[in-house]
């Protein structure tokens, strides 16, 4: 399974201790990318509690992606469960 | 849950989730060739295909089967908390961000071909880039890694090669 594009030079990356711009949310470390977008573990300044927040990849905002990010917004919020993380 | 967009100037859309704080990955609890004992491997299970259960049967608002799958599931995907109480000495929570980007919806009985997922634990149509009907692809990865977990070896060769895509 080679062959994915690496994850383009274009997309924002945050670091450690970054504020998400437009948010309440410090970057404390990545957990993982990929072309949809991004991962992090983050802290909630006005919280002062930690979160995990995902960021769609910016080059698909405006595409059919956008939409699937919404949809599984609104579909993460159904699947409260006792063994899933969410 | 909460949701939005970041900065106008980025504009982002992002959503935030529970950090499962303290929770240790079944991946590195093999890794650490740790016995887990018969009752603990079957409470395990029987969490992760109730956590399937559920997704596989989310409908939409008129009640409709959504058809969302996960795609990947892995021991590293599966993490391992304290439980309540005796009879649950073990709380599994599948995590989340596998699911969100391999949520695909079934419509007319078609899904998305396209390789989503660890090798060493797709199901067999994977493999062969067939379309994945709903659950039964995900189902697959229950006995690969139980038998993971058994052999220390999988059953597509034993190496999980991760697509780089979640």
């Amino acid at each position: 399974m080679t062959g994915h594009p690496p994850p383009s030079s274009a997309m924002i990356a945050y670091v450690p201790g970054e504020v998400i711009l437009g948010t309440d949310y410090v970057v404390t470390r990545r957990l993982g990318s990929g072309g949809q977008g991004e991962v992090y573990a983050v802290r909630n300044k006005v919280l002062k509690a930690r979160f995990v927040i995902k960021l769609l990849n910016p080059e698909l905002v405006g595409h059919d992606a956008e939409r699937m990010f919404q949809k599984e917004a609104q579909l993460m919020t159904q699947l409260r469960h006792r063994n899933m993380s969410a | 849950m909460n949701a939005g967009w970041t900065h106008e100037a980025t504009r982002r859309p992002y959503y935030i989730m529970d950090e499962e704080v303290g929770a240790l990955p079944l991946s590195e609890l093999i890794a650490s060739r740790t016995p887990l004992a018969v009752s603990n491997v079957i409470t395990v299970g029987i969490q992760v295909c109730d956590a399937l259960h559920k997704t596989h049967t989310l409908t939409g608002p008129n009640k409709q089967l959504l058809g969302a799958i996960h795609r990947d599931i892995k021991p590293a995907n599966l993490l391992l908390t304290e439980g309540d109480d005796d009879e649950t000495p073990v709380l599994v929570k599948v995590l989340d961000f596998g699911i969100a980007w391999a949520l695909q919806y079934v419509v007319n009985g078609a899904v998305a071909r396209s390789f989503h997922g660890t090798v060493a634990y797709a199901a067999p149509e994977q493999h062969i880039g067939r379309a994945l009907v709903r659950s039964d692809g995900v189902l697959w990865g229950r006995p690969a890694r139980r038998w993971k977990r058994w052999s220390s070896a999988g059953l597509a060769g034993g190496r999980a090669v991760h697509t780089g895509r979640f």
